[in-house]
């Protein structure tokens, strides 16, 4: 006996035309293995809604306050272990650098020494370049234009950082 | 239990601790009885509904407002015990090797008690039959009202997917409940019959 399109029907939530309900009622009349299914069903659906809904224990809450305060410690801690571990990493990192440097400075110091005098010698050119041009400069402009132009430097710069400092403040703080 | 306010909501979403808590008062039981059903022992379902609060106090920042919020958070038990039951079956534990636990707060009288028991654990029984798949899918749907799409939603799979695993559990449950009577049928026979037989 074909029972596929009954059993299919039996537990199917879609609805049933009349004529599929027609020939359920006749195949259910001949076929105990169909009949058994649907009571089945019927009482596994009965069971489902007989049973209570389950509640934890008391004091879930607080239980769940505990764990909450735990997982806080832990990510803290972790935090912590984080950033020792990522500046012993960069420490380790620069200690590396200044280690090679400075083996191939023992190892050969002629070329760095010339490139340190070098670098000094460029710096006090670059230092006396800039003082003749002041010089010049200073001497076709008149110097309370100087003064002035120096005088609105100063107030621009702590505007803005007056606006930086009271934007900074007056914003909301976040709740943690 | 679908409509929660947007202001409460607003306030669990800044990190108002005092509103988590409500928010954990407010779903422990619908989370706890879904973990529950789901793992069939209340010391893991305590286990799990405390980790999904958890899951949910460090990703409610992905929580899509579109969505209502209980299903959001059922999925996320959901997810977790059937990850739960794929690990429980990694491990090859018996179910009937652990000692069970009786559900808290059951108690109108002896009994109604007893007989409360016993139909909890027929269910308990039966829902072990499913996979962890279909089991969420029936949980869902026959304790929690989802809709399919909902379930389809919660469980990341595609309406006629849910369709078919709820078809397939339902016949599932059918026949082992129909073998359940006849193992209390058979065990009921032997403890009655005469000795020389």
């Amino acid at each position: 006996m074909n029972h596929q399109p009954f059993r299919d029907w039996l537990l199917s939530e879609e609805k049933l035309s009349a004529d599929q309900i027609l020939q359920m009622q006749e195949h259910l009349q001949s076929c105990e293995s169909c009949r058994q299914t649907e009571v089945a069903w019927l009482d596994v659906e009965s069971a489902f809604q007989k049973i209570p809904q389950v509640l934890p224990a008391p004091g879930f809450t607080d239980r769940w306050q505990t764990h909450l305060a735990e997982y806080k410690e832990h990510k803290q801690k972790r935090a912590g272990w984080m950033t020792i571990g990522f500046t012993v990493v960069i420490i380790i990192s620069l200690l590396g650098l200044l280690i090679t440097q400075l083996w191939s400075l023992i190892q050969a110091p002629g070329p760095y020494l010339a490139e340190l005098f070098t670098r000094i010698f460029s710096l006090v050119a670059v230092y006396l370049t800039l003082q003749d041009i002041f010089r010049s400069f200073s001497g076709s402009v008149p110097l309370y234009i100087v003064g002035v132009f120096f005088l609105l430097g100063i107030v621009s710069f702590m505007s803005v950082l007056w606006l930086a400092t009271y934007r900074k403040l007056s914003l909301a703080r976040r709740i943690v | 239990m679908n409509n929660m306010e947007p202001d409460f909501l607003n306030q669990v979403l800044t990190g108002n601790p005092e509103a988590f808590t409500q928010l954990v008062e407010l779903y422990q039981r619908p989370v706890f009885n879904l973990c529950y059903r789901m793992l069939g022992d209340a010391n893991e379902a305590e286990d799990a509904s405390q980790e999904t609060f958890l899951r949910v106090y460090k990703y409610i920042k992905r929580y899509d407002h579109k969505r209502p919020f209980s299903t959001w958070l059922l999925s996320i038990a959901a997810h977790h015990c059937i990850d739960l039951l794929r690990k429980r079956r990694m491990i090859v534990v018996s179910m009937d090797a652990l000692p069970y636990l009786d559900p808290p707060d059951l108690s109108p009288g002896p009994e109604v008690s007893f007989h409360m028991l016993e139909d909890q654990k027929r269910v308990e029984d039966l829902l072990k039959s499913l996979n962890s798949q279909d089991r969420a899918a029936v949980v869902m749907y026959y304790w929690y009202d989802f809709s399919y799409e909902e379930i389809a939603q919660s469980l990341s799979i595609t309406v006629s997917a849910v369709k078919s695993r709820l078809h397939r559990a339902r016949l599932t449950l059918a026949q082992t409940w129909q073998q359940q009577g006849t193992n209390n049928f058979s065990t009921e026979r032997k403890t009655h019959e005469s000795p020389a037989f």
